[in-house]
């Protein structure tokens, strides 16, 4: 089966909402950051849906796939489920996309996400891609994904592999295969890869990751100096345009919006009550429930383990594409993700709980990530047994609200914070 | 069907005790170590050249309650997997000496992390296995294999010859040649053996010595080519999917009259199709892990292409006339490969049942129900 008909109009609704969300941010001068992550997200999508007249190759790819090979090649890159993401937050349609994979035959127990992008691709609402890219390093979804949509769209794809252990032979591995994928596309596009580019794309991949490292020194002021939501608008950039001057500026403008509170003593909110130690991602039909915890409630989010640590690893300009490998093994969402989980999440998890003197937990259990969900159990009790605070878990689906509507997650959140009164 | 095989009564004798059966009981009782391996890309014979029984960690043949289990892995951990961890939180698996495990499927790694971190048995290993088959993916995995017989080595306090290693290969190649023969038989129209009598032959060979298991392989293959039994059914299928070590299920399709000719699950050809190099150039290591990587693909592998075209290969070589696809809930590879290979043989003219179902679940209610309107629907062809 392969799709033919595309219809971009969903993509279109898509930067229209983004470009709305520009506007209203602009004119809230707290929110100068919003505004930058919206305009930045607008022209990505936009550059995505211009390509073809462009003349541009467009590639599509799945998450964590390092996005500065292709931005040191000239190549539009687009990352599925960033789509989906903001879908089904600006345009709500994401009923039909996972009706369509249903009918397709993909099980309903394949990560929403991904029936999400199968499904926006079976509808066409996705500009045709010259090629697919994506790799096994989240999880079995993501390893398997790009199968079916190497079938749909009829195009050339790649399979990016990238070992489980973190050791200098894994990380060879994953260097070696990285070039094969510049081989690849060079192959596609019919033009060598430019190394002096790349040295420039991966010098600010650099800046971001010292940015992202300053930022997390700034949250450990009490006071949090944190909106909640900054940590979800950090991983996109990073997962959709590191490598980019507009991903440095973001980073930039909120690094400088924490440091300007930090400096003061002043938290991000009048009365911090609560600080949480946020696990995975909260339902992206509802990422205001970040904000109504902070408003409502004084509930901060101080760290986010499976996100907002980085490594001890450098950049060298010498080796770019060891350097890449590497960074890929210790980037947010690679290291927790697919790796053991004793040197990669528990041990970051047990580590910014105490840090950043956390409160308690709160788990967001996606029904459809079998080896995040998977960790739940030891988590709550490491968490318990070394950092002393408890953990809530809360039952979600990413993108189908009739799994666990918004009120729903909001009485056992206030009943979480009830506990955590308590325990004061 | 005519007469019982009487190697089949062996077979049920040991399976009767499972997990602690009687072979392992004998050799735990020689002061001799175990170990339980999770998934068919470990290679068993490094653990069985270090002098230690390799014993496939498995759940129970039946569906069981996953009270315990699901205390401890979330709810879309597949059953498989869950069913596993219930055995050993009740402590039936409370003789092994060490769990060993590759990084197969989100699943069998999560299990490893919790296996560590409650510390069900101070040896613990997992081992990268890659999905794809190239030159280098291959010298990744031999340095993995060779890193694992070093830490087994260490931890256990022993020597792994390459006598040893070379000894143990071919203890294990006499398996899958005696695998090789007693599915071959299966190839006629009449096989001697049905396919839930075959899943327990493979349960049992999980659960003892190997060498062992080969005698046992060897009489049953001998009375099996007598030509006295004959098992009929009305179609020839094929059950394929994921991890499958429940006869009952199988003996329920058969007993609706299906005739399961062949698999394509890793409790069946995926585990032992392939044989190792024996030439005696080729360091052991080394050999072992080519084999593995390039056995009979599980799902996870890459290109799929390379699985949808052996899976083609059997329908043909054992005539199969319809194919079940059982599917365990939240194997998430089979789910994401199933729609291709389905158009795949449904473009051969093979139609295909797929079953979402619960691991261990036997073969009643509603799957009896779409099993026999699946041969309803084999039969409405035949008659057209």
């Amino acid at each position: 089966m392969k799709v033919e008909a595309r219809d971009t109009t969903k993509l279109g609704e898509l930067i229209q909402g983004l470009e709305l969300g520009v506007q209203f941010e602009k004119s809230r001068p707290d929110r100068r950051s919003d505004a930058v992550c919206y305009e930045l997200l607008a022209d990505y999508f936009r550059k995505a849906q211009k390509a073809k007249e462009e003349g541009k190759y467009l590639v599509c790819h799945t998450t964590t796939i390092p996005p500065e090979v292709f931005y040191a090649m000239d190549i539009v890159p687009l990352q599925l489920e960033s789509v989906g993401t903001l879908a089904s937050q600006i345009v709500r349609n994401f009923g039909d996309a996972l009706s369509a994979a249903r009918d397709f035959g993909l099980a309903p127990e394949v990560c929403s996400a991904h029936r999400l992008l199968v499904g926006q691709t079976i509808l066409g609402w996705l500009p045709r891609p010259d090629a697919i890219v994506w790799s096994n390093q989240v999880c079995d979804n993501t390893a398997k994904g790009g199968n079916l949509l190497v079938e749909l769209c009829g195009c050339p794809g790649f399979f990016l592999e990238r070992p489980y252990h973190y050791t200098d032979g894994a990380v060879q591995y994953f260097a070696q295969e990285l070039e094969e994928l510049i081989h690849f596309l060079e192959k596609l596009t019919g033009r060598k890869m430019d190394w002096d580019r790349f040295a420039e794309v991966m010098d600010r991949s650099r800046c971001l990751m010292e940015l992202h490292r300053e930022i997390r020194q700034l949250r450990k002021a009490v006071p949090s100096p944190w909106r909640n939501l900054w940590y979800i608008h950090m991983m996109g950039t990073e997962l959709y345009m590191a490598g980019t001057p507009e991903a440095v500026l973001h980073f930039e403008t909120i690094r400088d919006e924490v440091k300007k509170r930090a400096e003061k003593g002043e938290g991000y909110i009048p009365e911090e009550r609560y600080r949480i130690l946020t696990l995975f991602l909260p339902p992206a039909y509802t990422w205001t429930l970040l904000g109504w915890m902070e408003r409502k409630h004084g509930a901060v989010s101080v760290a986010e383990p499976y996100f907002s640590y980085r490594d001890g690893g450098e950049i060298d300009p010498t080796k770019p594409l060891e350097s890449l490998a590497r960074k890929s093994f210790y980037c947010p969402i690679c290291r927790p993700m697919y790796g053991p989980a004793e040197e990669g999440i528990l041990h970051d998890a047990v580590r910014d709980a105490v840090e950043y003197k956390a409160e308690g937990t709160i788990y967001f259990a996606h029904i459809g990530c079998r080896q995040t969900d998977a960790c739940i159990r030891i988590l709550r009790d490491a968490l318990l047994e070394k950092a002393g605070i408890p953990t809530l878990i809360l039952d979600m689906d990413l993108y189908d609200p009739t799994y666990a509507p918004e009120d729903q997650l909001k009485n056992k959140l206030e009943e979480f914070f009830e506990l955590l009164d308590e325990r004061k | 069907m005519t007469d019982t095989l009487e190697t089949l009564q062996e077979v049920r004798e040991i399976n009767s005790s499972f997990p602690y059966t009687a072979p392992i009981r004998a050799w735990k009782e020689q002061g001799k170590k175990v170990i339980a391996f999770q998934c068919t890309y470990v290679p068993e014979e490094i653990i069985y050249a270090a002098g230690i029984m390799p014993i496939r960690l498995t759940g129970d043949s039946r569906e069981l309650d996953l009270e315990e289990a699901n205390a401890y892995m979330y709810i879309n951990t597949c059953s498989h997997v869950r069913s596993c961890l219930e055995l050993v939180l009740r402590k039936q698996y409370d003789f092994l000496d060490g769990f060993v495990s590759g990084t197969t499927c989100d699943s069998s790694r999560r299990l490893t992390d919790v296996w560590k971190y409650y510390n069900f048995t101070s040896f613990v290993h997992i081992l990268t296995v890659p999905r794809k088959m190239t030159e280098r993916a291959h010298e990744l995995y031999r340095r993995e294999v060779q890193d694992f017989k070093r830490r087994l080595e260490e931890f256990f306090d022993v020597e792994i010859t390459p006598q040893a290693l070379r000894q143990a290969i071919k203890v294990y190649n006499r398996s899958r040649e005696l695998l090789h023969q007693l599915y071959q038989l299966r190839k006629s129209d009449a096989p001697p053996i049905s396919g839930a009598e075959v899943q327990e032959v493979l349960n049992a060979g999980w659960s003892m010595p190997k060498e062992q298991f080969n005698q046992l392989l060897e009489r049953l293959v001998e009375e099996a080519s007598s030509g006295q039994r004959a098992v009929r059914g009305n179609f020839r299928l094929m059950l394929n999917g994921s991890p499958l070590n429940n006869p009952e299920f199988t003996k329920a399709i058969e007993e609706l009259g299906g005739l399961v000719v062949v698999d394509e699950l890793c409790t069946g050809v995926r585990y032992w199709w392939e044989l190792v190099d024996t030439d005696s150039e080729i360091d052991p290591v080394a050999a072992l892990s080519r084999r593995y990587l390039n056995n009979f693909p599980c799902p996870r592998m890459f290109p799929p292409e390379e699985r949808f075209n052996r899976v083609l290969q059997l329908v043909k070589d054992y005539r199969v006339e319809g194919v079940i696809s059982e599917i365990v809930r939240y194997c998430v590879h089979c789910a994401h490969d199933q729609p291709l290979l389905r158009r795949r043989l449904e473009k051969q003219g093979v139609p295909v049942l797929e079953l979402g179902v619960e691991y261990g679940m036997p073969g009643t209610g509603q799957i009896r129900t779409r099993v026999q309107a699946f041969l309803e629907l084999l039969e409405g062809r035949v008659r057209k």
